[in-house]
């Protein structure tokens, strides 16, 4: 039996050599650079998903120490496993759905050991220790991202969104580095576990100015309204593979990495109810948003602002309201949306991959040609919307039910907001999905359409049976997400 | 077989044919009708046995549902009445619908309803309890409902059942408020329960019960003032229309009055508005029928008419009275619509003004036509004449003058009408092209029996009055002799001579009246011709309830509804349209945006 730091270990050599495999493989087989390198970035995927699997039963106990190959401080704990590994599975699908879809591109070789790097990120800040490692694997995270959005460096938009997105980054980035600067000040050590006593005691008026600029810096990382401007550029301009890792994971690690934080040093608070705030803004500007949207990708863009608002609210319900449902609930939903936002990605990226074109209209009646394209759509946009027996009902019901549970004005109103705003969804879900059903066709589905591959076909499946298995029966995962918050010891 | 197993089977077995038809119909369709023949025989042989073995004493009951719905048989000479005329006038429709239905479409659901609706009378007629009655009430109404309508491609029998069923269902709606009432105040349905605990009962709430039977009775029999769909049920096949619904479930009615009749006694008023009621039926009906020219309708009119004496009867208290006159009633409408039938079926018309002289066509129907028309008038000796001068001696005795007055009128028009259609049926100028059928012999057969009936009916009434006390039922002891006796020394006797006197005068007169009639048009002649306005009442009352209800759902769901809609449609586009304004999708609006976002969280947290 492997000791928990060998799986560990195994788990993130997967993702290291698959990346320089990936990418040496890549480099020297020019002529097949795509189908090297994406096969050796999913097997490394799924090499580090079998390590990430068997490291599940030592977690029941509580976190762990871990010293990662001897010197990157780590706590293991379920509330990172469960991030870093629905960010694996992610890759896993993404990297075979891309092996098809990359097809039309060049620079594979360098496509799939960034999507690699960029999982390798979100584990490492999953697991990170300390407030130093954290913004480590949080700037990598942010590196591995800025290439993946302007892959298509020939062409202006991709370069443009990869620009905005780099800026508003490094501007949070700066904040975070500020305060993480201003922490250390304060109280000579990083390491979370200890912060967490450290505060209780200590000068907690002074926590305002780090946590202000932890809340705007990771907040512009996971597109809280009115920080979320980069993010309708930047999703949809990225290959749709890349869109899915983006609002499936990376957006939801910035807000992993706030809800870290305050869980750790964000005891005495000084604003109550900010998050809860935060979320009922987030949700519903990115609802409005979302409405009038002419392009599928980017009205999924702004439909992930709004979801990051429904994660954003179950924390802050059980933060400042005190009902237990609330965080579980939101840490189900990064699960949920992670599936369900990366098949919608994945969905419009097909119908783009066939078509040609990513303007919603030109769409019209392409259900008839790419009937599982479509239909896997419709699971994604209903589960998004919180239509049952899918996923993003159950995860969804958790965050109002904790609203209800806090017995609250507040958490009533939230809560009713929350509702509303699933209804406002659909008034956009919805038509996309009438659109794809017309009986009309527009003249590209006409031309163009037909089902898409085989392989991207598989990865659709694979994240559609997720959905329908995680609305059906929710229960070990969403059992998990509770365990996660009841192990929570001074953030781990 | 006892009397219980053969009131069990007498509605079991047409339900049986009513299940097994549509399934017959799938492989034989051809045997349809032999089938459901064979079922009515079956029927109304088993009904012999329910004559002899009534025992006296308490009516019986039976278990049907142990333990979930207790429900009985209920055999008293009262119940044998609706429940012998549903077996054997249904079994009569069954034949004579072999030839008369002969090539027509959908025979497997005609014979079906046909015999569902036996069984539904029976049931009624047989239950023991509020609740089993209204359950056959009701299949009765659907049956009624889809028979009217069978022909349903033609819009107008498709409108009469429609019409019948919602104007039947004003009543069933007081039937099922009465039987809630009662049910609510004893917590059992079953009569005899019901009637002791009844007298506990406030006057307000019991006479609203009573109210509720009343309306019931009113809407199945065709009285005033829910009347108004028998004559369109005329639509349905004659079949239907002359022997299912002016024949037969008409009676459902006069039977339920007799059978609540103690709970009405106890409501002083109640009786009063029973005899209003039957009154002016009466009057109504003989108004209607003397003005008809359709030789059917003219027979349904007649129908209502004297079903108003029978209501008439039980408003005065005098249940026997009424269902003696049913039982005449029975056997001289019978005649009446067989020799109609007769002569429809010889000239192809309904309309008597393009019959005439049929007599030398059709002797034998003629004489039993007239016969049929005499009993009808009240003829001395003749059935309906006892049963009917019965009535009219009970009402004198009891003092309603007003209803006797109306009564009375409408003897000196059913004399008129019954005249006028004898003479201008067989008689009369011949007014047709084509050359009447021969009657067949065996169709004149059950004519001459039934105007032999006509004259030897009266005879049981010993039987009958004794059977009735032998149950418990309230019936005077009567033989025939003091029948006469009783019948001849009344004032009731002048009275209804005077009436036919009256009449025969009208009818001499008839062709000045028609003169005058068709020269002056008095507005009422012409609102008769129009059913009294009731119809144009009743569709005005009905259409400002559509309209009303189109008001409310158009205000509901064009303003308010659709309003609410098109407010949050437009108002999430407009937001929507003004939120996207904040993306500029340049970078310095953007890190302005986190910049005053940092400014306001820090501000916040400060202040």
């Amino acid at each position: 039996m492997m000791t928990q730091s060998a799986l560990l270990e195994s788990a993130v050599a997967f993702l290291i050599f698959g990346t320089l495999a990936s990418y040496l493989g890549g480099a020297f087989f020019k002529q097949r650079e795509r189908l090297i390198s994406g096969w050796i970035a999913t097997l490394a995927t799924t090499g580090s998903l079998v390590y990430f699997a068997l490291l599940f039963p030592s977690l029941q106990a509580g976190s762990a120490q871990v010293a990662l190959f001897g010197f990157i401080p780590w706590r293991v704990d379920l509330l990172g496993w469960i991030v870093a590994t629905v960010g694996v599975v992610l890759a896993l699908v993404v990297n075979l759905y891309s092996i098809r879809y990359m097809e039309e591109d060049t620079g594979n070789s360098k496509f799939f050991p960034l999507i690699l790097l960029m999982v390798l990120a979100v584990v490492g800040l999953a697991f990170a220790a300390d407030l130093f490692h954290l913004y480590l694997f949080f700037e990598l995270l942010a590196i591995s991202s800025f290439p993946l959005v302007a892959f298509r460096k020939d062409e202006p938009k991709p370069v443009e969104a990869g620009l905005k997105f780099l800026v508003a980054s490094a501007t949070g980035s700066a904040m975070v580095l500020l305060g993480i600067a201003l922490v250390y000040q304060g109280f000579g050590t990083l390491d979370l576990v200890q912060l967490s006593t450290l505060v209780v005691g200590g000068p907690s008026l002074f926590l305002w100015l780090p946590l202000g600029l932890f809340t705007v810096g990771f907040g512009i990382k996971a597109a809280l309204f009115p920080l979320h401007t980069w993010l309708p550029d930047a999703h949809p301009e990225a290959p749709s593979g890349i869109s899915a890792m983006l609002s499936g994971i990376v957006i939801e690690a910035g807000l992993f990495a706030l809800l870290r934080v305050y869980f750790t040093i964000g005891g005495p608070l000084p604003w109550p109810d900010l998050l809860i705030w935060f979320a009922l803004l987030t949700m519903t500007a990115g609802n409005l948003m979302a409405l009038t949207q002419k392009q599928m990708k980017r009205m999924l863009a702004y439909s992930s602002i709004a979801q990051m608002g429904y994660i954003l609210l179950g924390i802050g319900i059980t933060a400042s309201l005190g009902a237990p449902a609330g965080a579980p609930g939101g840490l189900f939903h990064i699960v949920t949306h992670a599936f369900m936002k990366g098949l919608a990605f994945l969905c419009a990226g097909a119908l783009i991959f066939r078509l040609g074109s990513g303007q919603t209209a030109d769409m019209r009646g392409a259900a008839w040609k790419m009937p599982l394209t479509a239909a896997a759509f419709t699971v994604a946009v209903l589960s998004l919307a919180g239509v049952p027996p899918f996923a993003g009902f159950m995860s969804k019901l958790l965050i109002y039910q904790a609203g209800i549970q806090s017995a609250t004005t507040l958490g009533w109103v939230a809560s009713l907001i929350a509702i509303a705003n699933s209804v406002l969804s659909l008034g956009y879900y919805l038509p996309a999905v009438g659109v794809l059903y017309s009986k009309e066709r527009s003249p590209l589905v006409a031309a163009k359409a037909k089902e898409v591959p085989f392989l991207m076909a598989a990865a659709l499946v694979i994240l559609v049976v997720l959905i329908v298995y995680l609305g059906i029966s929710p229960d070990p995962v969403r059992q998990w997400a509770f365990q996660a918050f009841a192990l929570l010891k001074g953030g781990f | 077989m006892t009397a219980q197993l053969a009131g069990l089977l007498l509605f079991l077995i047409p339900f049986a044919g009513a299940l097994l038809i549509p399934l017959v119909n799938f492989f034989a369709p051809r045997a349809v009708p032999w089938l459901a023949v064979l079922f009515g025989l079956a029927s109304s042989v088993i009904a012999f046995f329910l004559l002899g073995g009534t025992p006296a004493g308490a009516p019986i009951t039976l278990d049907i549902l142990p333990g979930f719905f207790r429900s009985g048989l209920l055999l008293d000479p009262l119940s044998l009445v609706p429940a012998l005329i549903a077996t054997w006038i249904g079994f009569l429709v069954l034949i004579y619908s072999l030839g008369y239905m002969k090539g027509e479409e959908n025979l497997a659901r005609y014979y079906a309803l046909v015999l569902l609706f036996i069984g539904g009378m029976v049931g009624m007629a047989l239950a023991d309890n509020f609740l089993a009655l209204f359950f056959f009430w009701e299949v009765m109404g659907v049956c009624s409902y889809q028979l009217i309508a069978f022909f349903y491609k033609d819009p107008k029998a498709a409108a009469a059942g429609a019409k019948a069923f919602l104007t039947t269902k004003i009543g069933d709606i007081g039937l099922l408020a009465a039987i809630i009432i009662l049910a609510v105040n004893s917590g059992s349905f079953s009569f005899s329960v019901n009637f002791g605990a009844a007298a506990g009962l406030a006057l307000p709430v019991l006479g609203l019960a009573a109210f509720g039977f009343i309306l019931g009775a009113a809407g199945k029999s065709a009285q005033f003032p829910l009347h108004v769909w028998l004559p369109d049920a005329m639509e349905a096949p004659t079949t239907i229309s002359a022997l299912i619904h002016a024949a037969t479930m008409v009676n459902a009615g006069v039977y339920l009055l007799a059978r609540v009749s103690p709970l009405l006694a106890l409501v002083p008023w109640s009786l009063t508005l029973v005899q209003w009621i039957g009154a002016i039926t009466a009057l109504l009906g003989a108004l209607l029928a003397a003005f008809s020219n359709d030789l059917k309708r003219i027979l349904a009119y007649s129908t209502v008419s004297q079903l108003g004496y029978m209501v008439l009867a039980v408003g005065m208290g005098a249940a026997f009275a009424s269902q003696f006159h049913l039982f005449s009633h029975a056997i001289f409408k019978g005649l009446l619509f067989l020799c109609a039938g007769a002569v429809i079926h010889a000239i192809g018309t309904r309309d008597i003004r393009q019959m005439g002289g049929l007599y030398k066509h059709m002797p034998a129907v003629a004489i039993t036509f007239l016969i049929g028309a005499m009993a009808l008038l009240g003829l001395p000796f003749l059935n309906g004449f006892f049963s009917k001068d019965f009535i009219l001696e009970e009402i004198i005795l009891g003092g309603a003058w007003g209803p006797l007055a109306l009564a009375l009128i409408a003897g000196a028009l059913t004399a008129f009408y019954a005249l006028r259609t004898t003479f201008v049926v067989f008689w009369g100028k011949p007014n047709y092209q084509t050359h009447p059928h021969k009657t067949p012999a065996n169709m004149v057969v059950p004519l001459l029996a039934l105007a032999l009936a006509c004259f030897l009916s009266w005879l049981l009434v010993g039987p009958l009055s004794e059977a009735w006390i032998a149950s418990g039922l309230p019936a005077p002891a009567l033989s025939a002799l003091e029948l006469i006796r009783v019948t001849f020394s009344s004032l009731a006797f002048l009275f209804s001579l005077a009436a036919i006197v009256v009449g025969f005068f009208l009818f001499l007169q008839r062709a000045r009246l028609a003169r005058y009639f068709h020269e002056q048009e008095p507005g009422w002649i012409r609102a008769t011709s129009r059913g009294l306005g009731f119809d144009d009442l009743y569709t005005w009352l009905a259409d400002r309830i559509r309209d009303f209800g189109v008001w409310v759902r158009m205000f509901w769901e064009e303003r308010v509804m659709e309003g609410i809609n098109r407010f949050a449609a437009w108002g999430s586009l407009g937001l929507s349209r003004l939120s996207c304004r904040l993306q500029t999708g340049d970078v310095h609006w953007n890190l302005l945006y986190v910049t005053l976002t940092l400014i306001v969280v820090l501000g916040v947290a400060l202040w």
